[in-house]
């Protein structure tokens, strides 16, 4: 009985074997995963399962053609979430995707993001919905904590939010938030209830074309929002937001660059009124924010 | 000679197992290769490479089992992979990893997924070192 063969050298000769196996047949895939996971291998595959990097989606937030869609719960995304964004939880598809079936599909991008490398939620949601025909659907791997980290517009709250003080929530107490946003809605006839949610996606839709000159525009809201902003802690209220949802996009200083895109995608909704005017732009949102309450 | 077919059971019964799982793996390995990233146990440089070997592992062990041939070594190296998964698992939801998204979930609630691939995984492992044990023992032979 005693093997000819020692147990070790059994135990790995089945191991290579199994070793060469998987490499041959590896070599052999049209799709073979490379051995060892090289970055620029990587960010190719990531090209191909349709992601894109922060920049980009930073910039389709600053045009307003995008609309973003969370795909964490929903108890995730009250805590927090990109300013505008849906929630919509792959998991409950079904359910939740009639609500906000037509904010999508107006969409001339849709971009999926949940939260950590790995997370494969909004992967998912993506191809659930390409399933359903839209189809520039973007994912923004480990969006969350990316966004987050570059400062960039961030709400809390249920998706029938108000969309105020989004990047002041993040650092600031909830009640805070809620207490601008109520004052905002209060002085400002542009803001929206406190009930209604505020949502990027339908501005964008409008004028692809006027994101540039938007763009610029909002960049000088932005500027001259940040004080307000800043003020928004304290309670005061800038009595020119009325006109200008500036409140609204209430970009961080130090974000202001990126601010003035995502603080408003409300550049994109201009469409009705005269594009160059920033203040108008941001009177836009709240009829878009009002949809969006209806519809969630 | 129940023993002997309990053996005889309990190593086909393993082999079942490695077969009826490593295909998928094999053909979409990206995809295993995520979820084998998604225990934040082995570093970046080895992913790939253990998410292509892993599942030919298994299915030479599960032939080695089934023909019973080198089952000694067979046997030992599917309990060897089948203490290391359940290890790796319990280890992800000691850490509170939600294997499901690759993160660290917030939530404190682990999802049922978790306990079931545990107690799945535990199955396994006992299946195994009985299937094991009962070939030391000298049932599982002819």
């Amino acid at each position: 009985m005693k093997p000819p063969i020692s147990f070790g050298l059994k135990t790995a000769i089945i191991i290579g074997v199994s070793i060469g196996l998987a490499l041959a047949f590896n070599a052999t895939r049209p799709d073979r995963l490379p051995l060892v996971r090289d970055p620029e291998s990587a960010a190719q595959a990531a090209i191909q399962r349709g992601e894109i990097s922060l920049a980009e989606a930073a910039l389709l937030f600053r045009s307003g053609q995008a609309v973003f869609v969370d795909a964490r719960e929903a108890g995730e995304y009250a805590l927090g979430h990109i300013d505008g964004a849906i929630s919509l939880d792959p998991l409950f598809f079904g359910q939740e995707y009639p609500a906000v079936q037509e904010l999508l599909k107006e969409a001339a991008t849709i971009v999926t993001y949940c939260d950590g490398e790995l997370c494969e939620l909004s992967h998912e949601l993506a191809e659930q919905l390409k399933g359903v025909g839209l189809r520039d659907v973007r994912v923004l791997r480990n969006g969350w904590t990316l966004w987050r980290e570059q400062g960039l517009p961030t709400a809390t709250g249920d998706q029938v939010k108000p969309r105020d003080g989004a990047q002041e929530a993040l650092e600031e107490d909830l009640e805070q938030v809620d207490a601008a946003a109520e004052k905002a809605a209060e002085e400002g006839g542009a803001t929206p209830e406190p009930g209604d949610r505020p949502q990027l996606p339908e501005p964008r839709e409008i004028m692809p074309g006027e994101s540039g000159s938007n763009g610029t525009e909002q960049t000088n809201q932005t500027l001259r929002h940040a004080p307000q902003e800043h003020s928004f802690p304290e309670a005061e209220i800038p009595q020119t937001q009325p006109l200008e949802p500036a409140p609204l996009k209430p970009g961080l200083p130090e974000a202001a660059p990126s601010d003035p895109a995502h603080a408003e995608p409300a550049p994109e909704q201009p469409a009705p009124q005269a594009p160059s005017e920033e203040p108008r732009i941001q009177d836009v949102n709240p009829p878009v924010l009002k949809t969006q309450g209806e519809q969630s | 000679m129940n023993a002997a077919s309990l053996a005889r059971g309990s190593r086909l019964a393993l082999a079942l197992v490695f077969l009826a799982a490593a295909p998928q793996k094999i053909m979409a390995p990206a995809e295993f290769a995520a979820s084998v990233g998604s225990y934040l146990i082995l570093p970046d440089a080895l992913i790939n490479f253990t998410a292509l070997t892993l599942p030919w592992l298994e299915i030479v062990v599960a032939i080695l089992l089934v023909f019973r041939v080198w089952t000694g070594q067979a046997l030992f190296l599917a309990n060897a992979m089948l203490v290391v998964f359940l290890g790796a698992i319990v280890g992800a939801y000691l850490r509170g990893i939600d294997l499901n998204c690759g993160c660290f979930s917030s939530a404190p609630t682990v999802s049922d997924d978790m306990v079931f691939y545990i107690v799945r995984d535990v199955i396994f492992v006992v299946l195994g070192l009985t299937a094991a044990w009962l070939y030391r023992r000298g049932y599982d032979s002819d």
